[in-house]
């Protein structure tokens, strides 16, 4: 079962026909005369990847990297301008907050009407009618006009329905978003439920960290292309790596403009070779050597502790000029790519460090493991910043891998919550 | 296809459910509508102008029979035209067979008048007229309205999303039609010669049609080839609608 493909995508295309107006459209359509009257607007090129039942795949990118339209072309909305479209099952989709709703419908009726349209048969739809009012707690709304409710409202019926109609393929843009925090943790665990009796879920978010939550799968789309289908973790890396190196740019391009800048540098090269570190993000030419070592409370290397306990992360820095104003950074990330917590120079001594050329430095960052017994990366970076507000900040290395570590259960003073914070307890 | 079918019958429901079962009287407008305005001719022609009875039928029965397809015509082209632009959640937001959009309006329209129809058989009755073997007819007829007006909708409801005005030159051409059909006037105030012409007027033939299942009493055959000269245009515009439909549907959604 799991094998099967629940959605195929080959080769898809999709160009926009910009028209000045729909007259133009209509006489193009019917290809009256052989004048073209638009002007193009390529949204998707060449995309192709398949999805297997079972997964929930998240679809990141920044906006207009053509992700809509790609969950649109899925849900047969759109039609692809070429390339084929294979989808395995009853489709279910919220595009862009709203499904098909009649605003002069109630609630029931609506859900009437979208179960019909999905290829329900009334029987089967009174049979879910009311575990999709439950689940969407609209309470007497659900009995007055659609066009009465609230964005929020709105949002909760059609997710409802989208949920609980059974779909083999949900398709979902954005709209979690709209929900209260208790309807969308709700819906959270529903969508796990769904995934695990074997559906398909396609997701679209900015926010990364519920793509990460959620998703088993992950593909990055950018200015309409393909740019890497695979572990969830790995994508959103790459999608931040993306997404960095161009505020970056944007970044450094001001700071070295700034003469704040041009003030505190000492040698004109650096700037640029923290120029080109901040695309690679792997320190450029300007770090002879980046050493990282992960030790446990015994500042020796290990690969296992027990929960709890303390954990050394120790950078070495060798760097091949002089350079200033540097933030040095240890993070813990769990091995969805969740970002747990962290700490920086800057942060912490509210001041930046200096390197000398061809001297080592040595920073030592020390925390308590207290984490639930999984596996952590260790994230490793090095900023380039000299203003407090931060709107200099140039990132010049990262590394997501720099170490790892496995926790196990600490069984005198068991770790009940993801991370642990200290509470004090007034009793009176 | 079954499935098409439980939504084609979902939405003709709420169609009729929405214009009727909603208000406090209900499904009594539907009756109440037609039925006020026949009452009103009546009052007027038979009462009023002392019309007087055509075919040894009283005036009120014969300016029913022609009336009541009328309304038919008229309001599934009304319907019909906006079925697209007046339910566009349905396009965009959702995958959802937009050809069927027209026939459910069509369907609902023809349940409305299938319903008046039995109106107007129980006052035939009333008036001690018989209904006969050319009722029957009825069915053709019907059936030949409705697949007219299947085309013409594909046409119309597609076009209108490109053109809006389109949505503003229906109702004019309907009730320029309105008078060029033989509804207020019988078709045998002209003269014979005149009658082919007339019709070529596709609306003509099956008014006329439904006065000689009810009034005249004429089987179709005898019409001969006005049949024909029905037919051709409707089919041709069945042909044409679909294929503009399949064309244009893609764009729907862009322009919507």
């Amino acid at each position: 079962m799991r094998s099967e493909n629940a959605i195929n995508i080959k080769g898809i295309s999709k160009t926009y026909h910009i028209y000045k107006s729909p007259m133009d459209r209509l006489k193009d359509s019917l290809s009256l005369g052989f004048k073209t009257r638009h002007e193009t607007f390529e949204a998707l090129r060449n995309v192709t990847f398949s999805i297997m039942k079972g997964e929930t795949v998240g679809i990141v990118g920044t906006n207009g990297s053509g992700k809509s339209t790609l969950l649109k072309i899925i849900a047969d909305v759109v039609k692809a301008s070429s390339g084929d479209v294979y989808v395995n099952g009853k489709v279910s989709a919220i595009l862009e907050l709203g499904t098909g709703f009649n605003p002069d419908l109630c609630g029931i009726e609506n859900i009437y009407l979208n179960g019909l349209i999905l290829g329900y048969s009334r029987q089967e739809i009174s049979e879910k009618v009311e575990s999709i009012v439950s689940f969407s707690e609209l309470g007497e709304f659900i009995n007055r006009p659609v066009k009465t409710y609230s964005s929020g409202m709105y949002a909760r019926l059609a997710f409802s329905v989208a949920i609980n109609i059974d779909p083999d393929i949900l398709i979902i843009d954005e709209a979690l978003s709209v929900g209260d925090a208790a309807f969308q943790k709700k819906c959270f665990t529903k969508l796990k439920e769904l995934t695990q009796s074997g559906a398909t879920v396609l997701f679209v978010s900015h926010s990364l960290d519920s793509v990460v939550q959620l998703c088993d799968r992950a593909v990055l789309l950018d200015k309409g292309s393909l740019i890497m289908v695979g572990e969830t973790q790995e994508v959103t890396k790459e999608y931040n790596q993306r997404l960095f190196g161009s505020v970056n740019k944007q970044n450094i391009e001001s700071a070295l403009k700034s003469d704040v800048f041009n003030k505190v540098i000492e040698d004109a090269r650096v700037a640029e070779l923290i120029l080109k570190a901040s695309e690679s993000l792997d320190g450029g030419e300007i770090f002879e050597e980046v050493k990282v070592s992960v030790l446990n409370k015994d500042e020796e290397l290990f690969e296992t502790c027990i929960s709890g306990e303390l954990i050394f992360v120790k950078i070495e820095l060798l760097s091949q000029y002089d350079i200033s104003n540097l933030s040095v950074a240890v993070e813990v990330v769990d091995k969805r790519g969740l970002l747990l917590t962290g700490e920086s120079t800057f942060n912490k001594f509210d001041k930046t460090v200096s390197l000398e050329k061809n001297k080592k430095s040595e920073f030592i960052f020390s925390f308590m493991s207290e984490f639930i017994e999984d596996d952590y990366f260790i994230q490793v970076r090095i900023n380039r910043i000299t203003q407090k507000d931060r709107n200099d900040n140039v990132l010049l290395y990262i590394d997501e891998h720099a170490g790892k570590f496995t926790l196990n259960k600490n069984m005198l003073n068991r770790q009940w919550f993801k991370v642990k914070k200290n509470f004090n307890i007034e009793v009176n | 296809m079954n499935t098409h079918k439980r939504l084609v019958e979902g939405m003709v429901y709420n169609d009729i459910k929405k214009d009727y079962i909603g208000s406090a009287f209900g499904l009594l407008w539907a009756f109440v509508q037609p039925v006020s305005i026949i009452v009103v001719l009546w009052f007027v022609f038979e009462i009023g102008f002392k019309a007087k009875p055509v075919n040894d039928v009283p005036f009120i029965l014969w300016l029913s029979s022609g009336l009541l397809p009328w309304f038919y015509f008229a309001n599934t082209l009304d319907k019909t035209t906006n079925s697209i632009i007046s339910q566009p959640y349905l396009v965009e937001k959702i995958s959802f067979p937009t050809l069927l959009l027209p026939i459910i309006k069509i369907i609902s329209e023809f349940v409305l008048h299938i319903f008046m129809m039995g109106v107007l058989a129980s006052i035939f009755l009333f008036y001690d007229l018989a209904i006969d073997l050319y009722w029957f007819q009825l069915i053709y007829y019907m059936f030949a309205a409705s697949v007219f007006l299947m085309g013409l909708g594909w046409v119309l409801s597609s076009f209108v999303i490109f053109m809006r005005d389109i949505g503003n030159l229906v109702p004019v051409m309907v009730q320029f039609c309105f008078w060029g059909t033989p509804i207020f006037w019988a078709l045998s105030l002209v003269p014979q010669k005149y009658h082919f012409y007339i019709m070529l007027n596709p609306f003509a033939f099956v008014i006329q049609g439904y006065r000689d299942c009810m009034i005249d009493k004429v089987w179709f055959w005898e019409r001969g080839m006005a049949n024909l000269y029905f037919w051709l245009p409707a089919i041709f515009f069945l042909i044409f609608g679909f294929m503009m439909f399949n064309r244009l549907k893609s764009h729907f959604a862009d322009v919507l």
